[in-house]
């Protein structure tokens, strides 16, 4: 395939489109797309291809919002990247392997579009670059939901085609950041943070000002920290505090003191401008230790990237 | 309490075979200068250039130091310039019994929440201002530095200034370096404060009393000095923390949690061990032992009773809490640094400066305690130390133990270590924590500016105190 000048809507033909696919289960979805990439195409081996979707499906599928997931493998003797979508008005979910229970990367929400990229073994840029158009193409003003509406293949690739988004050189930290994560206002109070921490399962959060600037972070293991301060850790015989003392002034203070008691600034976290190169995000987390950073434009927080976005998008492609 | 650490990032091989390169040309060098040019005969030259080697690695081989003391010991031992009892004579191996038990008793200390306690009774303080603060923190680092060790006191006023700092939101470098200096103030108080000070006691058979009445006034007097021109130099920080400590007070909310700790045990352990070092010249005479044996012995005894009363956690004070790494290299430099008297070098330097300076007094005392400082500002001051303690020797000759010189190299030693941010072991645990937690340097610049200015003016100090005692010395 060529690195250059390629058109995301040049990757599929109408033929590779399918819509209401409401009254499918998710495996018989995945089958389906397969099929329509596979017919006439010789290089490719249903049945066998669908199996490795199976096999990989709770790590392969790529959520770039709630309601699109991607779902992505390699296919030895396969020349290009081809791309086959599906697209449900009511949505449906998205369930791993033999369990039809939850998605390891999308949760519980409901599926609306769903990509099924197979790309060459030896192209390992192809995929990677293809998300990002795709990506790009989600975030247009009213894009995506122009893809749900559409009722007809034909008019679903012209919505794709008009888009005009073409694969980028390479990734960029925007393309696989998560733009739906959540935030601390700078004037929430302690409370809502440990809510947040205890419903969303984040070990930190981004704290943004009225301006939408990234002021800080708050994070699980500094509230801890609050709590028990290594001068009392230091104590080998914690017989004194046995019953949790010293969260007992936290939860009297909680719901009027200031989020910026726990919160971090600058120099505890690590943030990347949305344009870095991808490889520049993994060099940043390597560097400064985090388990995430957050993805700024001049200061704007956009989004943010997780070591499980790196495993999820970028290791497994 | 861990004494600092060997963290240094691992070296790429060519940068580490460009500081060899280096560090080989540079002794070299040395060797060649001081053989040809002092007419050193071939086992003083050996001596010099390995002493040298063992100087040049702490600078540009911090964390191969150990491993080129245990190449130069031999080299010394099998070029026949030193000989095994000479080693064993000069190793001060009752100074590392001391610093062990002195170790443990530190880790018995932390386990039974003193360090704890001490904190938060600072944090609990009644009409805490920013001023208040920075003056008890202060003095709390030179009294624990007096009463246990340096390192030992930086590691746990840091973990207070963090604390302070992060629930204040203001910048932590400023406190840190009044604590880290007011921490090496305070070490030239006694002999537990320093390695240096019993280094210096063991060599020149001084007890506990006699640091108690020649070194611990001028220490509080040089920390009087050096806290009143810190709060003078970061008054606008400290007002900041004023402004932002009276706003937290104001609305009642405490600087940290606190919990109740059973402080007796930990206070009972620090007084009966400091009580028995205090009294040891006293105890000596009583029962007719050897000078300074109780000494030695004191914190042995308290580390025993304190792996007796806490079993469970003997091994892991003995394992963890001993800092084997910095003992065993202070073993091997005071051997090292033995084979300079040994064979006669530090004869020759103290005749050269007999022959320059002179032996009048007032003018001896300025010159080593200026050496003492500028040497310690930049290389381990009990590297100097080591060094130098036979020259003083040969300066003194036969006058008591109690000469002023001695204290003279005390006092430059300690209170040169706050020139740069290299000077002491306090100063580089300090900022290595900070670099760890903050992800910050100190610009070595920033400290300077401030560090030569309260080493001049401690150094200042001491001297004219030392003018003053000098007669009362010297007629003991």
């Amino acid at each position: 395939m060529t690195t250059e000048n390629v058109k995301l809507s040049s990757l599929f033909a109408p033929e590779q489109v399918t819509c209401h696919l409401d009254e499918m289960t998710c495996h018989e979805v995945f089958r389906h797309l397969i099929e329509l990439i596979g017919t006439g195409n010789q290089s490719i081996d249903v049945e066998d291809t669908y199996q490795q979707v199976l096999a990989r499906k709770s790590c392969g599928i790529a959520f770039l919002q709630s309601s699109v997931a991607v779902i992505h493998v390699r296919v030895k003797g396969l020349e290009q990247l081809r791309i086959a979508l599906g697209t449900s008005r009511k949505g449906f979910r998205c369930a791993t392997g033999s369990e039809e229970g939850v998605c390891a990367a999308g949760g519980l929400s409901l599926v609306k579009l769903v990509v099924m990229m197979l790309a060459p073994l030896d192209d390992p840029t192809g995929y990677l670059r293809s998300i990002a158009a795709l990506t790009q193409a989600c975030r247009q003003e009213g894009f995506i939901e122009q893809v749900f509406r559409e009722e007809e293949p034909d008019n679903v690739w012209k919505t794709f085609d008009k888009a005009n988004k073409y694969l980028p050189e390479y990734l960029v930290a925007r393309d696989i950041m998560d733009a739906d994560f959540s935030h601390l206002n700078d004037t929430d109070r302690l409370s809502h943070a440990i809510d947040s921490f205890c419903r969303l399962g984040v070990s930190e959060l981004p704290v943004i000002d009225a301006d939408g600037d990234l002021v800080g972070i708050a994070a699980e293991d500094e509230l801890i920290r609050i709590c028990l301060p290594e001068y009392i850790t230091w104590m080998e015989d914690l017989t004194p505090i046995l019953n949790f003392e010293p969260f007992a002034e936290i939860l009297r203070r909680e719901s009027h003191v200031p989020l910026v008691e726990i919160m971090q600034f600058s120099e505890r976290y690590a943030t990347v401008d949305e344009e870095s190169p991808a490889i520049h995000v993994a060099k940043v987390m390597l560097r400064r230790d985090v388990r995430q950073v957050y993805v700024v434009r001049n200061n704007k927080f956009l989004g943010v990237i997780t070591i499980q976005d790196f495993i999820h998008k970028v290791l497994r492609a | 309490m861990a004494h600092g650490s060997e963290t240094d990032a691992p070296m790429s091989g060519g940068a580490l075979a460009i500081r060899f390169a280096i560090l080989t040309a540079a002794s070299a060098l040395i060797s060649g200068l001081v053989h040809f040019a002092w007419g050193l005969n071939n086992e003083q030259t050996i001596s010099v250039t390995v002493f040298l080697v063992i100087i040049l690695a702490t600078l540009f081989f911090w964390s191969f130091r150990l491993a080129i003391a245990f190449i130069g010991l031999p080299v010394l031992i099998l070029t026949k310039t030193l000989e095994l009892d000479c080693f064993r004579e000069h190793c001060s191996l009752e100074v590392i019994l001391f610093l062990i038990g002195m170790m443990v008793v530190v880790g018995g200390l932390r386990d039974l929440g003193f360090f704890t306690w001490i904190i938060q009774a600072i944090l609990k303080m009644k009409g805490m201002t920013g001023r208040r603060f920075v003056l008890v923190s202060a003095v709390a680092s030179a009294l624990s530095a007096s009463a246990v060790d340096e390192v030992t006191s930086i590691l746990f006023m840091s973990a207070l200034i963090f604390q302070v700092c992060d629930v204040l939101k203001v910048r932590p470098v400023p406190f840190l370096i009044i604590c880290v200096m007011a921490t090496n103030v305070g070490s030239a108080g006694t002999m537990l404060g320093n390695p240096v000070g019993i280094l210096i006691g063991s060599r020149a058979g001084l007890t506990f009393e006699d640091f108690m009445v020649w070194a611990f006034p001028v220490m509080l007097l040089s920390l009087v000095a050096t806290i009143a021109l810190l709060l003078v130099w970061y008054r606008e920080e400290i007002r900041e923390l004023d402004a932002r400590l009276k706003q937290r007070l104001d609305h009642a909310l405490p600087l940290g949690p606190t919990v109740a700790v059973p402080f007796r045990r930990g206070l009972l352990l620090i007084v009966g061990t400091i009580g028995l070092v205090a009294l040891h010249h006293r105890i000596e005479v009583f029962l007719g032992l050897e000078t300074n044996s109780v000494l030695y012995m004191a914190p042995l005894v308290a580390a025993g009773i304190v792996m007796i009363w806490r079993r469970g956690r003997a091994r892991h004070y003995i394992e963890h809490d001993v800092e084997w790494w910095t003992l065993l290299f202070f073993l091997m430099l005071f051997g090292v640094s033995g084979t300079l008297q040994y064979t006669e070098v530090t004869t020759e330097i103290a005749s050269s400066m007999k022959n320059m300076i002179g032996d009048e007094l007032a003018v001896m005392i300025p010159i080593v305690m200026t050496m003492a400082a500028l040497g310690s500002a930049f290389v381990d001051n009990v590297i100097f130390v080591a060094a130098f303690i036979p020259v003083v020797q040969e300066l003194i000759g036969e006058a008591g133990p109690v000469h002023p010189l001695w204290w003279a190299l005390l006092f430059g030693a300690c209170f040169g270590g706050n020139i740069t941010m290299i000077g002491s072991t306090a100063n580089i645990v300090a900022l290595g924590m900070m670099e760890k937690r903050y992800r910050t340097r100190i610009n070595f610049i920033e400290w300077i500016r401030v560090g030569f200015v309260v080493g001049l003016v401690a150094c200042v100090i001491a001297w004219l105190a030392l003018l003053v005692t000098t007669p009362l010395m010297i007629s003991v």
